[in-house]
Formats: structure tokens, C-alpha cells, sequence
């Protein structure tokens, strides 16, 4: 693949650029023989997914490489079919099970069970099973993870299972007791910086040390994004200056804007705007509590102490109550309308001290 | 009637055929009527009245057969209903008018033709002009006014017109005349001009009236005369009276006084017009007359008179006859005679109704055969055999599947199930017209149908004019109703006619007054209503409402479900009324999250008990939202909206993570916002053959991009109809939003050297496949399988797809097959690579193994080759191509 991103894609666990000692004490477990279930866990953009395949990569061999993509049809109890993609090699399949919504539950049993209770067909393989990549965990309903839990313990001597979250707060305990958790921490500045660089001499370009370090920060140490933006430094101008214009994400800049309208006058005739823009975030798919996020975070910015405790605390109350509800626009306006009363209140009383 | 060259006169004549018609009726009742009060002292024989009306009526129509004739549709068969034998006395003046008549025109009759007795009796310039619709409106409504005068036994000063002996004479006469010569015997007769000193509605009345052979005084008194008799033999047997009256009882008084002509239409009458005037349209097809150019001529006709010319011409038909709106759909609240309406029109229009109403089966199947059945076949046997006209009642509760069959056909698109001539497709159309009536036509399952259809609203029915009628059926059944209970119960009922007599005929009219409640609809209100409802706090004359009124008003407005959409709509229009205290609103929306979370937990765990607890968040929104002022409420459409820009975007990405294998969320968050700049470098609009090795190497990269995407490229016209390549599936919607920065895109030229570039990458990606194929087959050969593993990955994937093209090579020489089929066989090729390692590396082998073929432009002569022809070849020129040339 010709993005940066996949191109510079470490493929071996020593290959890998930062956390090498867990790297180390992987390939460590990995050569002991006694593989148990994983699960990995960390912020995005981290490097989870690529220390996953590199772990695969080490149990199989090259074999994993020969990667095929497949959509497996389910049928729900209530006869609707449902297609999932998946990415499979000999050895290993990979699964996003969010990507059914509520029907999760189904694919999670008859997957693992499937994959589970046929045998490892090349006896030449160095394992006597298969693993089984489950990713976003963290967004699979609490019946699915029922499911997996039983399923887990059952077939456990044909199949691993590797989870892969961006926390682990929303998954069940009884999955976290039977899995062995490796968080993969966000790479620190100064890693991503040298990753940058050692990508620019790869690709024969000269990068300032200056650029990388803000390509580092705006990039809120994900690695993934970094790479992209470097990427798209370069595409817009090269050669490289130190204070050249970065490109950051659209979503980001709006939830910023809307953040500073929230800020900026507490009104209905405000509210009205910020929802058609809510709107606007979430027909773009981007997930609300990224939204809740971003727009927490640019909130108490400008509050002081105690106001920040509040809101944070009423952030994630409402962001809470979103999870259990269907409706995202509703929550998310009841933070806005929420957090413009306290920022009102605030202000006003604040005026009231001065005069 | 088409005869080629109708004379001014015959022009007139089937201008108005309707407005004949329709005064035709007019005059009948106003006999009937009149006969009718002449009796109404001796009101306990009405059923005998009745009868004599009808004999009468038969009278009148014989009269009128002569004049008549012209007229292809046959009248209402209620007036035409005959009972001969009930009455000998009837039978008797029957017979001595019949006499009557004939010695008046039975000589004359043949020769007379009816154009000329129509000129005789209707001077032109004192008609009032049909062709203006307020005028026959009004006439009309003078009509009715009149009638309803009858009904209501006021008799009205009317002025009866000579003798016809009068009119017709043998010799010179001393009035104005027109001379005329009977063919048998040369026999000059004199007809009379008549006088313009009537006013319109008597010019009417009078051209009919005319044909009165008995003055009106000799008629009445024959009437008495055998009322008189009548009375007397109803006195001999009065041990039959019960029976009848029981008899009489047992029908609904909604059947038994629906309206039975046009004239007795209680709707509105631009309504019942617009209708007629729809139906008529379809002469032309069903009738082979003319309605259409003859309103036409009739407007040159004017012109003529240099009068009107600025009224707009008729483009009512398409080209083949038919009128362009095939269907009219009739909507309205229930109870207002839109069933009565329909089928009083079709019946007047000279059609025969046939009636699909929800008792019918309506699946897609039933419904196709009764459509055939009754729009293409007519009735051979039976006596009557008018054509058909399809009425479809309660059509919203039809299925959707039903109704798209409905327009299909009426449109001509239906392809008749097991018919093998396709031929006669014409034979399919819809020859008839269908009327399809339905109460709500916002119904989702009509949203097409409405598209096409003429759709006719039925206003409801002034309340004054159904307290009349409602006041003339209970004096006809004897009741004494006060005229004010009578309007109470209109207002209750809401203008519901059907609801309005049932009740009465229910309450026998004694306590009006105090059961009125029983005649309340179970109304369910529109969303809209409710919205109001919840968001404006009620006001009676004390001013506002006590509270807990007002908390069971809003319970009762959620009580019926939809709470949902109420709760929607609540939250779509709350900002733009409430009040600037943002802690309500807080709290408020508070209440919002209670309420999402209560139906979601509703929805997925089916506990429905603690569905009650959502009505009471409408109470507090009620609390807080509510305004005394006038509200203006909008439909929350953006959330229909919303979602549906959802579903595409989430279409976009399930396609490119299927393509890329990225997951979603990381294509949502981390990629697409990226892409666009990615995926737009600064390259100059030169040809391609011109780019720098940067470029170049841009221009590659870029490609590699968008393949490993599997995007393309796909030209689309533009609104300013130019032609611009837009981006498919287009991934660029997800990563931008509007005005946050500015982002260049590459202009056309540039768009098109990179659709270039990526169709040749995506040949070139072929080719290397079926390099690695041999170069595996090599390896096969020599090494063992271990180290094809370590060589090349893609290699086995792609092995059995070269092999494909290989076949396909030396079997298929059409060229341009052949590049479509590489480029679906490099989709193929694309699933496969997942994270892009393998296909970099085998590029980058190839890509040096040929890099001196690619210098010499030759690479690809060494294998097959293909290339496209571009649309619009022709073999009109000829020259030598060589391979080259086209690389």
C-alpha cells in the first residue's frame, strides 16, 4: 500500500519502534509456547493493531501475510441475514463485530464457534490453533460479550482469541479475568518524532526537527494520524519549513468552532445552531463520544477550577445516559443546554462581583 | 354525433350538454317538487305521493324523449324508475298526455330537428355562458336554493309558460316566427321565436318547462284529483300501512336519503364541478365525442362575439386522447360524500360505477383482474350497457403493492402476465376513468399516487346547508327537531354528514339536546394539532387554565401513542419558543434523556410497563415550553434528512473498509479528513508527457492512493451541464466539513490525466499478475513451494485469475471486452491485498524487471494487448494503426 502509514508498517515484533521491552517480553511468551488469550488495549493510533499482526506474524510465519477478505452472512433469530467483512489468512481471522450493531451477539458465537471447532489443517504450522482477532471490543453490546465468555473457556484448545480495545472500562470483568491485558501505551513525542524522521530519510526527504515536534503534538500522540499528516505536509508543500501550515482533521477544527460558539453566547437562538452542527458531526459517522470529548475539552478551557470539575462531571454523566439511550442528538444538546446554564451563571456572577 | 362539420347550433348544443342535463334534473325535481307541495296537506300518504312522483317523473321524461334524444348518456336511473301497475289513474293521464303530445308533434317530430327546436328555444345571446364557471355555479346554486325551497314546502311564485299549441302554427302568425317545411307534405309550419325577456335561470327552466303539454294548473289539479283518490284507497286499506312503515324503518336514513342526483350534492360545487369536469375529459376515449374541441370552439365561438379572448386554452389531453392526469383521487375527512360524490359523477357522465372498496381483497393479484376486468371489458348482457368506470374507495389502506400496480397501469406500463403480444401494448392503457377516494392523502403508500393523480380535496360541507338538510329529513320523517339542536350537532360532528343523520335517525330527534355527546368522533388529532396542543397553554373565556386541567389536557393529547414523532417534533421546535431561561431548558432536556432512554430500554428489553412514565416528560415540556401567544410549529424533516445522509455515508464507508480493510472508525477519524489533501496535489495542466519526475512520481503515488481505495474517478454532468469527475464512493463527503478550511481541488484537466494514469495503473497491476503467474509456474517448476511463499504472496491468489485471462486471450479477440473484464479482474486482485506489503513488493520487483520496456514504450507488445475504442468509432475512415501508436 502506498499510504505512509502502510508502507512504514513494521512487520515483526522486532522491528518495532518504541515499547521494545514489551515487544521483547512478547516474543518471550510467544516462543514459550503458552499463548493465552489477549487483550489489548490502549488509546487509538497507538499501535495495537500493528502489534497484533506483528504477534501473529511471530506464532505463524510468513504464512499470515496471505491475507484474504471475505463477508461471512449471518441469520439472526429473527431470520434477518447480516453480512460481515472479514479478514482471514490461514491461521487467523479477523472480526469487527460493532460493525453489525445490536446484532453482534450472533456473529461472536457462530464465528468463534466455527472457527474454533475446525482444526489447524496444516500440520506443519507451528501452533495447534487458530487465533481469533476480535476488534473494538469495547463497543460490543454486553450480550455478545456473554457470549464470548463462555466460548472463550470451551475452546480454548483450538483457538486464542485477541481482543483489541481503546479501553478496557467497557469490558466485562469476567472477559478481563480471562484474557491476559497488555495495554500499548500512546508513543511519547519524542518517539513519534524519531518515527517521523526515520520515515523522511526512507523516503529521501529532509524534515525539520521543529515540524516534527508540532506534527507530534497536534497529532495528540497518535501515531497514525501524525504519519497522515506528515504525509499531507508533503503533498502540500515541500521542501519542508519549520512553520508550515498543518493540516488537522475537519471534524476536529468543527467541534472546536462549535465548542467556541457554545462559549460564546448562551441563548435558544445559539442552541438552534449548535444542533444542526451537532447534526452535521454525526451524519459524518464520527463517533458522539468523540464529540462529547472534543467539545468537553474545549469547553473548560476558559473555566475556572471548581466550574471545570462541574461540567466535566456533568460531561460524563450525560455522556453516560447517551450510551443507554438511541438517540445521541438528544444528550448531546443536553450537555450544550447544560453546560450554556453553568457557563451563564458563572458569568453573571461573576459580573455581579466585579460591579 | 361526429359528424364532420357540426353547424354552430349542433356546436352549442354538445357544449352543454352537461348544463342541459344538469337543468334537465333541476326541472324534473322542481315537477316533482311541485307536485309534491300541492299534496303536502295530506302529508299521511306520502308513500302514494311518491309513487305518483315517479309515474310523474315518467311522464316528463317521455315528453322530453324527443328533445332528449340527442343526448347519448341516459339520465339517472332514479328518475326513470317506473312502476306501472301501481296506478291505473296515472296510467290514464299518461296516456291522454301522450295523445296530447302526439297531435302536437307527432307529425312534425320527424322533420323537426332537434337543432332547430334547440334554436327556437334558446336565444343565443341571452344563455348565460357556460363556459364561465362562476355563472353555472351560481345558476346551479340558484337551482338548489330553489329546490330546497320546495323541500321545505314554501311555494315559490313561478311563472308558467303558454301552451306549446300556442307556438306552433299552420299559418302565417302574428308573432315572430321561423318558417319551416315538413318534407311529406310540403306543409309550411310556423314555429315561434320566442321573447328575451326571461332572466337566466327562467330562460333555463323555460327551455324544459316548454315541453310541458298540460299547463301547470291543469297538471296540479290532476294531481289533487288523484291524491284524492289516493287518499280514499289508502283509507280502504289502511291494514297496509304498518307493514310499509316497518319496511321503511328498517333502511338507514343515510341510504335512504343520499343524494340522488347531481343537483342533491350537498358538497361544495366548484368540488362536485371540478370532478364532472374531469370525468368528462374522458369522452373523447370512452365515447369517441368531442368535450374538448368543443369547449374549444366554443371559445373561438366567443372570440366570434369578440369577447373574451384572455382565457387560457385547454391542455388538459395528451396527444393520444387521453387526459393527462389519468386518476383523480378524492380526499377528505369521513362522512362527507365522497363516495356519494364519485359515484353521483361517474353515473352522471354516463358510466357505470364499479366499486373496489377495503372490504375487497386488495393483494397486487385481485387487484390487477378487477382492474382488467372492469377498465377493459364491458357488460354485453343485461340492458345496460354503459361503460365502466372504476371507483376505489378507502384506497390508503390499500398496499403499496397494489397501488404501484394501480399506476402502472393506468400509465400503460403494465406487461400483461402471460400475454405473448406485445404488439398491442396500446390495448393495455387505461381506457377508463378511475377515481380512487381516501381520507388521508399524505399516506405514505400514496406519496406516488399523488404525484400523479388529480387530486381533488372535498371541502367540508357548510353547516348551514347541512342543518337544512338535516331539518328537511326529519320533517320528511315527522320529527320535530329544533333547527338550533340541528346546528350543534353539524358543529359536534364536525360538517360529518354520515354521522349527522345517524345520529338523528338514532335519537328519533326527541332529546337532541341533551345526548349530544354521543355523536362525537373518537378524534384523533394530527401531529401537528398535538404539538400545539402541548406547546401553547390552553385559554377558555377565564383566561388560562387551572393547572391540573391543564396537565390532564396534555396527558390526554399523548395518550394515543406516536409519542415518539410528538416527542420529535417538541424538540425540533422548542427553541424557537421558549422562553431564554437556559436552566428550564437544561432541565428540559433532562427530561429528553429520560425519555430516550426509557423507549430504548422499551425497544431492545420489550418492557412495555414502563411505557406509561413517558407521558409525563410531555407534561413537564409543557410546563416549561408552553406560550400563551400563537405558536408556529415546523415538521421536523432534518431528522429524516440526517438520517438519510447517515445511511449514504455509512454506504460510503462499508464500501471503502470492504476495499482498504481499514476499519470504519478509523477511516472516519484518522483517514478521510486526510484524504482530500492527499489525494489533491499541485500538478500543472500540462500533458502528461511534460510532468517532472516529482510529478510524476505524485501522479503515481496518488494512483496507488486511490486503487488501494478503491476509488475511482467517475465523470458526471454537472447542474451547469459541463462535465466534472467526482470521486465514487465519494469518501471526500465524510472527511470535509463545510467551511472549515479552504481545500483546492485539482482542476478538470488535471482530474482527467489522473482518470488516465489509473486506468493504465490498473492494466499495468493486470499485467504484473500474469507475470508473476509464468514466473511462478517458473518457480513451481524448480522450487518448492516454501520459497513461492517467500517470492511472491499475490502469486497462488491471482494464479487461477491469469489463467482466466490467458484464456480469455486467445479465445475472445473483441478487445474491448476484454479490458473490462481486466478491470474487474483487478478489483478481484484488490480484495486481496490487505495491508499492500505484498503488491509493493512484487510492484517494485516488476517494476525494475521492466523498467527498460516501460522506457521503450513496448512492455506491453510483449504480451497481448488491449485497448478500448473509444464511443463514436466508425469504420467510415480507415488507416493502419500501429500497436505502438496506441501506447
Amino acid at each position: 500500500m502506498s499510504l505512509w502509514v502502510d508502507k512504514y508498517r513494521p512487520t515483526s515484533l522486532g522491528k518495532l519502534d518504541y515499547h521494545k521491552e514489551q515487544a521483547e517480553y512478547l516474543k518471550n511468551m510467544i516462543q514459550k509456547g503458552d499463548f493465552p488469550h489477549l487483550l489489548i488495549y490502549g488509546p487509538s493510533g497507538a499501535g495495537k493493531k500493528t502489534r497484533i499482526m506483528c504477534i501473529i506474524r511471530e506464532l505463524y510465519g510468513c504464512g499470515v501475510d496471505r491475507l484474504r477478505m471475505e463477508t461471512m452472512t449471518f441469520e439472526t433469530p429473527s431470520k434477518k441475514k447480516l453480512e460481515i467483512t472479514t479478514i482471514s489468512s490461514n491461521y487467523h481471522i479477523e472480526v469487527n463485530p460493532s460493525d453489525v450493531g445490536i446484532h453482534d451477539r450472533v456473529v461472536v458465537m457462530d464465528l468463534v464457534k466455527t472457527t474454533a471447532q475446525t482444526h489447524q489443517i496444516d500440520p506443519s504450522g507451528q501452533k495447534e490453533f487458530k487465533v481469533v482477532l476480535l476488534t473494538n471490543v469495547d463497543q460490543l453490546t454486553k450480550d455478545a460479550q456473554h457470549a464470548l465468555r463462555r466460548t472463550m473457556e470451551k475452546y480454548v484448545a483450538t483457538c486464542r482469541l485477541i481482543l483489541c480495545a481503546n479501553s478496557t472500562s467497557r469490558v466485562l470483568p469476567a472477559i478481563r479475568s480471562r484474557c491476559l491485558g497488555i495495554r500499548v501505551p500512546a508513543p511519547s513525542i519524542s518517539n513519534i518524532k524519531n518515527i517521523l524522521h526515520s520515515i523522511c530519510k526512507r523516503e529521501g526527504l529532509t524534515l525539520p526537527d521543529e515540524l516534527a515536534k508540532r506534527l507530534a503534538e497536534t497529532s495528540g500522540r497518535n501515531l497514525r494520524r501524525a504519519i497522515l499528516m506528515l504525509e499531507a505536509c508533503k503533498v502540500e508543500q515541500y521542501p519542508f519549513t519549520a512553520d508550515q501550515n498543518i493540516t488537522e482533521p475537519d471534524w476536529q477544527v468543527y467541534i472546536r468552532n462549535t465548542a467556541s460558539l457554545m462559549v460564546s453566547e448562551q441563548s435558544p437562538k445559539k442552541l438552534l445552531a449548535i444542533r444542526i452542527r451537532l447534526y452535521e458531526l454525526l451524519t459524518h459517522a464520527i463517533p458522539c463520544d468523540l464529540i462529547f470529548k472534543g467539545l468537553l475539552q474545549e469547553c473548560i478551557k476558559n473555566c475556572d477550577l471548581q466550574l471545570k470539575i462541574e461540567i466535566a462531571t456533568v460531561a460524563a454523566e450525560y455522556e453516560h445516559r447517551m450510551h443507554k439511550g438511541s438517540k445521541p442528538i438528544f444528550h448531546l444538546e443536553a450537555f450544550v443546554a447544560r453546560f450554556m446554564a453553568i457557563y451563564k451563571k458563572f458569568i453573571d456572577s461573576s459580573l455581579e462581583g466585579f460591579v | 354525433m361526429d359528424s364532420e362539420f357540426p353547424d354552430p347550433d349542433e356546436e352549442f348544443d354538445l357544449v352543454h350538454e352537461e348544463e342541459y342535463e344538469i337543468l334537465k334534473e333541476i326541472e324534473e325535481l322542481g315537477k316533482k317538487k311541485g307536485a309534491e307541495s300541492g299534496k303536502i296537506e295530506n302529508s299521511q300518504e306520502e308513500q302514494r305521493g311518491d309513487k305518483l312522483n315517479i309515474s310523474r317523473s315518467n311522464v316528463h321524461e317521455e315528453l322530453n324523449a324527443i328533445t332528449s334524444s340527442k343526448y347519448n348518456e341516459s339520465r339517472t336511473p332514479s328518475t326513470s324508475k317506473v312502476i306501472p301497475s301501481t296506478n291505473n289513474d296515472d296510467f290514464d293521464t299518461d296516456v291522454t298526455k301522450k295523445r296530447h303530445y302526439d297531435e302536437l308533434f307527432g307529425d312534425i317530430s320527424d322533420m323537426l330537428d332537434t337543432n332547430d327546436l334547440a334554436d327556437i328555444q334558446e336565444p343565443k345571446d341571452k344563455k348565460p355562458r357556460w363556459d364561465e364557471p362562476q355563472e353555472i355555479i351560481k345558476a346551479v346554486l340558484d337551482a338548489r336554493e330553489k329546490f330546497n325551497e320546495y323541500s321545505r314546502g314554501v311555494s315559490v311564485n313561478r311563472k308558467y309558460i303558454k301552451d306549446k299549441r300556442e307556438s306552433i302554427s299552420l299559418r302565417v302568425p302574428r308573432w315572430n316566427f321561423v318558417a319551416l317545411t315538413r318534407p311529406r307534405d310540403a306543409q309550411r309550419i310556423y314555429l315561434r321565436v320566442k321573447n328575451d325577456e326571461q332572466s337566466k335561470i327562467k330562460t333555463n327552466t323555460h327551455s324544459i318547462s316548454n315541453l310541458l303539454s298540460v299547463p301547470y294548473s291543469q297538471l296540479k289539479t290532476e294531481a289533487e284529483e288523484i291524491i284524492v283518490q289516493n287518499v280514499k284507497r289508502a283509507n280502504c286499506e289502511t291494514s297496509h300501512l304498518p307493514v310499509t312503515k316497518t319496511l321503511e324503518n328498517d333502511e338507514l336514513w343515510v341510504d335512504k336519503y343520499r343524494p340522488r342526483s347531481y343537483i342533491e350534492l350537498l358538497s361544495d360545487e366548484s368540488v362536485n364541478r371540478q370532478l364532472l369536469h374531469w370525468i368528462k375529459l374522458w369522452d373523447k376515449t370512452v365515447f369517441n365525442r368531442n368535450y374538448i374541441d368543443n369547449k374549444k370552439k366554443k371559445l373561438n365561438f366567443k372570440f366570434r362575439n369578440s369577447k373574451f379572448v384572455d382565457e387560457k386554452p385547454f391542455q388538459e389531453l395528451d396527444n393520444r386522447g387521453f387526459p393527462i392526469q389519468r386518476i383523480a383521487l378524492l380526499s377528505g375527512p369521513p362522512g362527507l360524500g365522497k363516495t356519494t360524490l364519485a359515484h353521483l359523477v361517474a353515473k352522471h357522465a354516463g358510466y357505470n360505477v364499479v366499486e373496489i372498496n377495503a372490504s375487497d381483497e386488495r393483494s397486487p393479484d385481485a387487484f390487477r383482474q378487477v382492474l382488467l376486468a372492469s377498465t377493459q371489458m364491458k357488460a354485453v348482457i343485461g340492458n345496460d350497457p354503459r361503460p365502466n368506470c372504476l371507483v376505489l374507495d378507502e384506497i390508503d389502506g390499500a398496499p403499496t403493492a397494489s397501488i404501484d400496480l394501480l399506476l402502472k397501469f393506468v400509465q400503460g406500463k403494465l406487461i400483461p402476465k402471460g400475454k405473448k403480444d406485445k404488439t398491442k401494448t396500446d390495448k393495455h392503457v387505461c381506457h377508463r376513468p378511475v377515481i380512487c377516494i381516501c381520507n388521508e392523502p399524505y399516506t405514505p403508500s400514496l406519496r406516488i399516487l399523488r404525484a400523479a393523480a388529480f387530486i381533488i380535496s372535498v371541502p367540508e360541507v357548510s353547516a348551514t346547508k347541512l342543518a337544512d338538510r338535516l331539518m328537511e329529513v326529519s320533517r320528511k320523517e315527522k320529527l320535530k327537531v329544533n333547527p338550533d339542536a340541528l346546528l350543534r350537532l353539524v358543529e359536534i360532528s364536525g360538517c360529518d354528514i354520515r354521522s349527522c343523520i345517524g345520529a338523528l335517525q338514532y335519537m328519533g330527534g326527541v332529546n337532541l339536546r341533551d345526548n349530544l355527546s354521543f355523536a362525537l368522533k373518537d378524534s384523533r388529532k394530527g401531529l401537528f394539532d398535538s404539538w400545539k396542543q402541548i406547546l401553547k397553554i390552553p385559554v377558555n373565556r377565564n383566561g388560562i387554565l387551572p393547572l391540573s386541567e391543564r396537565v390532564q389536557l396534555v396527558l390526554k393529547t399523548v395518550q394515543n401513542g406516536e409519542s415518539e414523532k410528538l416527542a420529535q417534533g417538541i424538540f425540533h421546535n422548542y427553541p424557537e419558543i421558549c422562553s431564554d431561561k437556559l436552566n428550564y431548558i437544561a432541565l428540559c432536556l433532562k427530561w429528553f434523556q429520560f425519555f430516550d432512554e426509557i423507549l430504548f430500554l422499551v425497544g431492545s428489553l420489550q418492557t412495555w410497563s414502563i411505557m406509561p412514565y413517558l407521558n409525563y416528560a410531555f407534561v413537564t415540556w409543557h410546563l416549561y415550553f408552553a406560550k400563551a401567544r400563537n405558536i408556529k410549529l415546523s415538521y421536523p424533516s432534518i431528522v429524516y434528512e440526517m438520517n438519510q445522509k447517515h445511511a449514504r455515508n455509512i454506504g460510503v464507508l462499508t464500501t471503502v473498509q470492504r476495499n482498504s480493510g481499514h476499519n470504519s472508525i478509523i477511516l472516519t477519524v484518522d483517514i478521510a479528513p486526510f484524504l482530500p489533501d492527499l489525494l489533491s496535489p499541485q500538478l500543472r495542466t500540462v500533458s502528461g508527457h511534460l510532468y517532472s519526475d516529482k510529478e510524476k512520481n505524485d501522479i503515481n503515488r496518488l494512483v496507488n492512493v486511490l486503487i488501494d481505495f478503491g476509488l475511482t474517478f467517475i465523470q458526471e454532468k454537472n447542474l451547469d451541464e459541463k462535465y466534472d469527475y467526482k470521486l465514487d464512493p465519494n469518501i471526500f463527503e465524510i472527511g470535509i466539513f463545510p467551511d472549515c478550511k479552504y481545500r483546492r481541488t485539482p482542476i478538470h484537466a488535471v482530474k482527467q490525466i489522473i482518470v488516465q494514469e489509473l486506468e493504465a495503473e490498473r492494466l499495468r497491476r493486470v499485467e504484473n499478475a500474469i507475470k508473476s503467474m509464468t514466473k511462478s509456474a517458473q518457480n513451481k517448476k524448480s522450487i518448492t513451494s516454501e520459497s513461492i511463499t517467500n517470492n511472491n504472496v499475490t502469486t497462488n491468489s491471482t494464479t487461477s485469475n491469469s489463467a482466466k485471462i490467458c484464456n480469455n486471450a486467445t479465445s475472445k479477440p473483441n478487445a474491448l471486452e476484454q479490458s473490462k473484464k481486466l478491470q474487474m479482474e483487478t478489483k478481484d486482485i484488490k480484495y486481496k491485498d490487505f495491508f499492500g506489503r505484498t503488491i509493493t513488493v512484487n510492484q517494485g520487483e516488476q517494476k525494475k524487471l521492466h523498467k527498460e520496456s516501460i522506457k521503450s514504450r513496448n512492455f506491453l507488445t510483449k504480451n497481448s494487448v488491449w485497448y478500448k475504442y473509444k464511443e463514436g468509432f466508425s469504420n467510415a475512415v480507415r488507416r493502419n494503426v500501429k500497436m505502438k501508436d496506441l501506447l
